[in-house]
C-alpha cells in the first residue's frame, strides 16, 4: 500500500540518487548491491529526517548513513592484512602515466583489489572529496592511520589502474 | 627538505596540502620551487589525482532506479500511530524496562572486558607514536622502560648497535608502557634513531616481513621475529641506505 511521502523526502530523492548510488557502487563494487544500498540509505533518511537540520549538509549526511549500510554488511577485519598492499618504495623513478583515458570500469576493477579498509578511506577521498583530516573523523582512525593507509592505497590502485591501461593501449 | 621526503608529501598536494603542518607544507614548496624533477613528479601526480576523481565520480545510473526508489519509500512509509497502538502500555513498560538491564548488562560485561586485556595495536600507531614521542627528543625527557614486557633484542647485529636501557612509550593512553624504545647509533652509517619493540601478539596488522625491508613515510621500516615487531626510526640518516647496508652485509 502507498502512502505520501515525508515532506521533502522526494526532493532529497531527486537531488542525490545518483550520487548515493555511484558511491555506494564505489564501495561495493556491485550495482545490485548498490541499488539495495541506495534504496536501504533513503528508507532509513526517511526514519531520521528530523536529524537533517541543514540542508546543504544533506549529500554529506546522506554518504554517511551509506557507508555505514555499507560497512555494516561488511564489517572491517580486525586484522588488517597487507600482503596485497604493499608499501610504496620511494622514491622511484616514475615511469608516467600510461597513454589513454581511464574508464569507470577499469577503476572499479581495480578498486575491488582493495580490501575494504583501505577503499573506503580511497573513495572518501576521490569521491566525496574529503580531505585526510576529515576522513579521519569520518572514520574515527587517526590521521597517520588514514595517510598510511592511504598512501599505500594510492599506490596499490596506480600500480593496477597502469597495469589496465597497459593491456589495453599495448606500446 | 630533501627529494625523498618531498616524493612522499607531493601525493597530498594540492588537495590535501592543508593537512600537513604549515612549516612543513612550506618547506615542500620551497623545495618544490627549486627542483623540477620533484615539480614534476608533483604535476604528474596532481593530473592522476584529476583523473581519478573524474573517473570515480562518473558511474552510470540504471534508468528506472528513480522510480523505484520513490514507489518503495512510499510503500514503507510509516503509518501515522501504528507504533503508538502497537503495544499496550504494560507491556510497553516491560519492555523499556528489560532494555534498560539488557544495556546496563552489555556494559558491564563490556566494562570488565575492556579493563582485562589491553587493547591491540595497529602498526600505524606505533610508527606514529615512536616519531611523536621518540623522535630528537634528549634522553631527559623520557621514561625509563616500565618493563611490562620483556625486552630483549634477539638478532646479534642489532644488539651491537642498541645503546643503553630503552625507554618506554606509552601509545594507547591506558597505564603502563606499550613500546620499548631503545637508542641506536651507527656512525660508519651515520645514522642515529631508534629502535622500537612491541610484542608480536599486541599489533593487529603484522608487518609481513621478517627483515627490515618496507620503509613507511621514509621514516620508519617495520618487520618481525617470533616475539615481536620491530619500528626502526631514522633521524638522521636514511632507513633504506641503513636497511641496504644491512641486507648486503647479510647476505
Amino acid at each position: 500500500m502507498q502512502r505520501p511521502l515525508a515532506p521533502g523526502l522526494a526532493e532529497l530523492v531527486d537531488e542525490h540518487y545518483r550520487a548515493v548510488f555511484g558511491y555506494a557502487y564505489r564501495l561495493s563494487g556491485s550495482v545490485i548491491e548498490s541499488e539495495d544500498l541506495t534504496q536501504q540509505t533513503f528508507m532509513l533518511a526517511q526514519s531520521n529526517l528530523s536529524q537533517l537540520r541543514e540542508p546543504r549538509a544533506a549529500r554529506g549526511w546522506l554518504y554517511t548513513i551509506a557507508r555505514n549500510e555499507f560497512l555494516r554488511r561488511r564489517p572491517v577485519p580486525s586484522t588488517v592484512t597487507l600482503d596485497d598492499v604493499s608499501e610504496p618504495s620511494m622514491p622511484e623513478p616514475d615511469p608516467g602515466w600510461p597513454e589513454g583515458e581511464l574508464t569507470s570500469e577499469q577503476l572499479q576493477a581495480a578498486l575491488n583489489e582493495l580490501p575494504i579498509e583501505f577503499r573506503v578511506p580511497v573513495v572518501l577521498f576521490y569521491y566525496e572529496n574529503l580531505c585526510y583530516r576529515d576522513i579521519a573523523l569520518q572514520l574515527n582512525l587517526p590521521l597517520g592511520t588514514v595517510m598510511s593507509r592511504l598512501s599505500r592505497a594510492k599506490s596499490q590502485l596506480r600500480r593496477q589502474l597502469e597495469k589496465h591501461l597497459l593491456e589495453s593501449h599495448p606500446g | 627538505m630533501d627529494c625523498h621526503t618531498a616524493r612522499q608529501m607531493i601525493e597530498m598536494l594540492p588537495r590535501a596540502a592543508h593537512d600537513l603542518p604549515s612549516a612543513e607544507e612550506q618547506a615542500l614548496r620551497d623545495h618544490l620551487a627549486h627542483c623540477p624533477p620533484c615539480l614534476s613528479a608533483a604535476e604528474e601526480v596532481g593530473e592522476w589525482d584529476m583523473s581519478l576523481q573524474s573517473a570515480m565520480t562518473s558511474v552510470p545510473v540504471p534508468d528506472d532506479l528513480h522510480e523505484r526508489l520513490l514507489s518503495q519509500l512510499a510503500r514503507s512509509t510509516p503509518q501515522a500511530g501504528r507504533n503508538a497502538s502497537q503495544f499496550p502500555d504494560r507491556t510497553r513498560h516491560i519492555r523499556r524496562i528489560a532494555s534498560w538491564l539488557a544495556f546496563c548488562l552489555v556494559l558491564f560485561a563490556g566494562s570488565v572486558f575492556w579493563l582485562s586485556r589491553a587493547p591491540r595495536l595497529e602498526l600505524a600507531s606505533v610508527e606514529n607514536g615512536a616519531i611523536q614521542q621518540l623522535r630528537n627528543r634528549p634522553d631527559t625527557g623520557l621514561a625509563a622502560f616500565d618493563q611490562s614486557f620483556a625486552a630483549a633484542v634477539a638478532d646479534s647485529k642489532w644488539q651491537k648497535v642498541c645503546q643503553s636501557s630503552p625507554f618506554g612509550v606509552n601509545v594507547d593512553k591506558r597505564a603502563g608502557h606499550d613500546l620499548a624504545a631503545f637508542r641506536v647509533n651507527i656512525p660508519s652509517l651515520r645514522f642515529r634513531g631508534w629502535l622500537v619493540m612491541v610484542p608480536i601478539s599486541r599489533i593487529v596488522d603484522v608487518p609481513p616481513s621478517t627483515y627490515p625491508d618496507a620503509v613507511h613515510y621514509a621514516q620508519t621500516a617495520a618487520w618481525h621475529d617470533d616475539r615481536f615487531v620491530y619500528v626502526c626510526l631514522a633521524e638522521q640518516g636514511s632507513v633504506e641506505a641503513l636497511i641496504a647496508q644491512w641486507n648486503s652485509s647479510a647476505a
